[in-house]
């Protein structure tokens, strides 16, 4: 969300660009002293949040099966992923739901966002109550319900339609994805309803009468005002999705085991290492697409 | 043009409402009526109407603490939240204005690494707090070595802090960072021209101008933690029950959707008046 | 204000495409290595059987056939006489699905053995897995899952059998089930084995460090449960996070059954772990193998499996049941109902319960296996990790032995755990 607001900020703006950093009034000993402060918060709360994923990092190379001691350094878990298919699919099927979840629940809650923020209906209010189910239902309560549902309707459909029992619909990847949209509309719609919140409508307002129509003004005007804000919904949704356990694990059926599944079923004989490998290369992956697509961006600005 | 916004208003909404209805809302309304069914001692319900449910998650039990365990099952993980949201608030707020002041693209860089941390797996990254944390730790041995005594931290309630603390920490700050970048730094410039001083200066305008922000990550930040239960168990050594612990049992080895289901229904109706209220708040707000 | 946007969808077309370049690499990289991989697999298996013929003399016909096999295989000549020995395993070709969808607990089958299938048979086969009975038995409840095979524990079979969930077995395509241990077979959830063949079983008891106990294995539950003596090792003892196991023990040590549900003695039992509760460093199902490794903890209420795992990387780990008894548990193969692939799963079934596989078996879960022709073939190496561990169970334990039952009235068990752990 943020991320991108932030460059928002200084492009789109660059006459503000004064007003935006605190002002500097030399002298100030609070000043400093509050300065220092927050510099050791931010040291300290990196630490906080990067420990446990050393920590992982290091025990991916630790030539043991049990995250005891070190035993010395092997690059055999690494070696060991590459084989191991149950795994790799494993990272396929996460990867597949994350991003088709993304981009779905990021349409549909973004027109949700525009909508409520746009409109003014009956039973707006308790749509708006309903916005909030999804952050407040409980997993496991979702995804037992989930499952009775999908059962019922697939059941139904199968029937309706008469399929033959080898090739009957059943619960899979596509299921999984549609319950993962269902939650993640909802993040999507609450984050971008607060970017079109201070939106100036007097653009919009100014293009209209300038002739073009809803389609045009949307894309023109809208859309890049409020991107910051569907980046950021994007960002939730997929972190979510990634992660998710619980209510995959209830909608999901043959061959659709996702990485949360294979990780919370295999911890009666703790972590693999191999899970601590995946690990390591998918945090890899991450920083390095992070920092190529942000030095292209500065490079192209 | 009253029709085609009718039309327009549709055409945004109709998606959206019809996938949430279909596949959050009715699934929902099951567990409501879940709650109300008789156990079956197989899993699933048996469709006939009872409240026995609800005469056992309201019945009054002279052995526990207050009222009966479930309640106070409710109330420790009401107060464990309540101190996770504080926590997050006391370190993420100081992080988003730091993030927030740096230049666009120190700026960008920090919030991902924020956000990268949680790509990788919940409960992989919570066994890793729990190896730092041991008896035979990263933390104790390095105590060791420099001969200082170990300090009990895994299966304390500090740990299952930590955890939860560990766990929502970005929830927090992102809200938190879209807001403060937003703020107009004149506002200060104003203030110290009119004399005040830096407390009030935050009190008076940064804090109430930063407010939603503060408000949806405490929202994000406070609901996931109440149902936490993989935290409790690795990191507090599953020695005390969270909500979600309750939930799990319920649904799993109890087998008692029904009374799984009244548990849920109570917490959502609870969760669900809080942020009512929120609402209304914020509205008289608007007002003004 | 066009162009920044313009930016920002660029920035996520090019994560994009890159994530999906890495996937597809990853994707394509293993494929291959899988592939050339499985040939030598087999190879080794048979000169691995090769091996044991010499040691076993009536093992030496097969296994000198299934060397020769692999010779065979590899000249590529004699199809007919691959195709023999592989309907030995293949049932009926006519009748065998091209796929196979298993529902199995996690580390609970050797992908080797999965592998030789796929390949003997030409069916494909797919595994998920699952950590807990109950969620077995809700996704079979709601029906349609999909799955051939799954493998629910004694209590659970009786569950599934109740509410109609499982499909009979027609032995005929299942002529290994003379190999299984008949003092295994027709146990109370499923007394003539219409539903389930067993599959892996085990014991709870408690495991300790050596180290700690240097006058021998504990003797009693006491060890675990009188204050005086858990209390000596306060912070390093684990019981498991179950409450029929946890409450069952407790119940065990204060004269009653296992499955007692007299509110009277629960209320005991439910006094004796909360006074135990105190000196615990925890209730852990999902860790204490790794605990008990790295010596975090020293004594814990334990499943053979996960302590025999323990014990092949620690020596100091050791495994022993009380006197007053534990309990024990069976895994079972069984088919649901509504399976689309029944036929397929009873090969496999049958496949699973050949002597060579079920040694195979065994060898890798460290699990005991009810397959009776398998014994003799085990790992010299993974018998003697058993023995000396303690964890074989020999005819006067077993006696001590009890199966954990459900039935209406255990419902009382959740709520004495909730009680343990309220406060």
């Amino acid at each position: 969300m943020t991320v991108q607001q932030a460059q928002e900020g200084s492009l789109s703006r660059p006459a503000v660009t004064d007003t935006h950093y605190p002002p500097q009034r030399a002298g100030s000993l609070l000043l400093t002293w509050g300065k220092r402060l927050l510099w050791v918060n931010m040291v300290f709360s990196f630490v906080f949040l990067y420990a446990p994923i050393l920590v992982l990092v290091i025990f991916s190379f630790n030539n043991s099966r049990f995250a005891a001691k070190w035993e010395g350094f092997t690059f055999q878990w690494y070696g060991q992923l590459l084989t191991n298919e149950a795994i790799i699919s494993a990272f396929w099927n996460s990867i597949i739901v994350a991003v088709s979840a993304t981009l779905i629940s990021t349409v549909l809650g973004t027109m949700t966002a525009i909508a409520m923020e746009r409109f003014r209906f009956p039973f707006r209010k308790t749509y708006d109550g309903i916005l909030y189910l999804p952050v407040i239902v409980p997993d496991i309560v979702m995804g037992i319900s989930l499952l009775a549902f999908f059962a019922l309707a697939l059941d139904w459909i199968n029937t309706a339609l008469a399929l033959p029992v080898d090739s009957a619909l059943r619960p899979g990847l596509t299921t999984v994805i549609i319950a993962h949209v269902a939650f993640n509309i909802s993040f999507v719609a609450i984050v971008v309803r607060t970017s079109l919140r201070d939106f100036n409508k007097a653009l919009e307002e100014a293009a209209q009468d300038l002739g073009a129509n809803e389609w045009i003004t949307f894309r023109r005007i809208t859309l890049p005002l409020i991107m910051p804000g569907i980046l950021g919904g994007a960002l939730l949704a997929f972190t979510l999705s990634l992660d998710d356990f619980v209510i995959t694990f209830f909608t999901t059926g043959p061959g659709g085991t996702t990485l949360p599944i294979d990780v919370f079923s295999r911890i009666r004989r703790s972590i693999s290492p191999e899970i601590n490998a995946i690990s390591t290369l998918m945090l890899l992956m991450s920083i390095v697409l992070v920092m190529a697509s942000q030095s292209l961006q500065r490079r192209r600005d | 043009m009253g029709k085609r916004r009718s039309v327009y208003l549709s055409f945004l909404l109709g998606p959206g409402a019809f996938w949430l209805l279909m596949f959050f809302v009715i699934p929902s309304l099951l567990v409501v009526v879940y709650s109300f069914m008789e156990r079956s001692s197989s899993g699933g319900v048996i469709w006939n109407f009872s409240l026995e449910a609800y005469t056992k998650l309201f019945a009054f039990d002279p052995d526990s603490l207050f009222v009966n365990d479930f309640v106070v099952i409710f109330l420790r993980s009401f107060w464990w939240a309540i101190l996770t949201t504080v926590a997050c608030l006391l370190i993420g707020y100081p992080l988003a204005f730091y993030i927030a002041q740096q230049k666009p693209f120190t700026r960008t860089v920090m919030l991902f690494m924020v956000m990268i941390p949680f790509w990788t797996n919940f409960l992989v990254r919570t066994y890793a707090w729990k190896f730092i944390l041991n008896n035979n730790g990263l933390i104790n041995t390095f105590l060791s070595e420099l001969s200082l005594p170990r300090v009990p931290l895994i299966n304390t309630p500090t740990a299952v802090l930590i955890g939860l603390v560990y766990g929502s920490l970005p929830f927090m700050v992102l809200p938190l960072y879209a807001s403060i970048e937003k703020f107009d730094y004149t506002l200060v410039e104003a203030g110290q021209d009119l004399g005040a001083n830096y407390f009030r200066i935050f009190t008076r305008v940064f804090l109430p101008l930063t407010m939603p922000g503060v408000a949806a990550g405490c929202i994000l930040v406070f609901i996931p933690a109440v149902g936490q239960y993989v935290v409790p168990t690795i990191l507090g050594g599953g020695k005390v029950s969270m909500l979600g612990n309750l939930l799990a049992q319920q649904f799993g080895a109890a087998l008692n959707w029904p009374f799984g289901s009244a548990i849920a229904v109570i917490f959502m109706i609870l969760l669900m008046a809080g942020v009512l209220i929120y609402f209304t708040v914020e509205r008289e707000e608007e007002a003004i | 204000m066009t162009g920044n946007s313009k930016s920002h969808w660029l920035l996520i077309l090019i994560v994009s495409i890159t994530l999906g370049l890495i996937v597809s690499a990853c994707g394509g990289q293993t494929a291959a290595p899988a592939a050339e991989e499985a040939a030598p697999t087999e190879e080794s298996v048979a000169e691995e059987s090769a091996d044991q013929a010499i040691a076993e003399a009536p093992g030496a016909e097969e296994a000198a056939e299934s060397a020769v096999e692999v010779e065979v295989e590899k000249a590529k000549d004699e199809v007919a006489a691959e195709e023999a020995t592989a309907s030995d395993h293949c049932g009926d070709p006519s009748q065998l699905a091209t796929e196979l969808n298993i529902f199995n607990w996690a580390e609970y089958m050797d992908p080797d053995i999965l592998t030789q299938f796929e390949e003997e048979c030409g069916v494909t086969i797919t595994q998920d897995l699952y950590s807990s009975n109950e969620d077995l038995i809700a996704k079979l409840l709601a029906g349609n899952s999909g799955y051939d095979l799954v493998f629910p524990s004694d209590y659970a079979v009786q569950i599934l059998i109740s509410e109609g969930l499982l499909a009979e077995l027609d032995k005929a395509n299942i002529p290994n089930i003379k190999n299984l241990n008949p003092n295994l077979m027709g146990m109370y959830y499923d007394p003539d084995n219409i539903y389930s063949v067993p599959y892996q079983w085990g014991t709870t008891g408690l495991a300790y460090n050596v180290t700690a106990f240097p006058d021998g294995p504990p003797e009693s539950w006491g060890a675990i449960f009188e204050p005086d003596q858990v209390c000596n090792l306060s912070g390093f003892v684990t019981m498991l996070d179950d409450e029929r196991e946890v409450i069952g023990a407790a119940l065990l040590y204060l004269g009653y059954s296992y499955n007692e549900t007299d509110p009277e003695a629960q209320k005991k039992a439910e006094e004796l772990l909360k006074a135990q509760k105190e000196c615990l460093a925890g209730y852990d199902s999902d860790n204490f193998t790794a605990s008990l490794t790295s010596e975090e903890i020293l004594l814990a209420h334990a499943w053979s499996g996960g302590t025999a795992l323990a014990r092949a990387e620690n020596e100091n780990v050791a495994y022993t049941i009380p006197k007053e008894g534990g309990t024990i548990w069976q895994d079972n193969m069984t088919i649901p109902a509504d399976a689309p692939r029944k036929y397929t799963a009873e090969v496999f079934i049958n496949y699973i319960l050949d002597p060579e596989i079920g040694a195979q078996l065994s060898n890798w879960t460290y699990y005991f296996t009810p397959n009776q022709a398998a014994e003799p073939l085990l790992d010299e190496e993974y018998f003697n990790l058993l023995e000396s561990g303690g964890m074989l169970v020999d005819d006067e334990t077993r006696e001590t032995l009890q199966w954990i039952e459900r039935n209406d009235e255990t419902i009382i068990f959740s709520d004495t755990w909730t009680a343990v752990k309220a406060q």
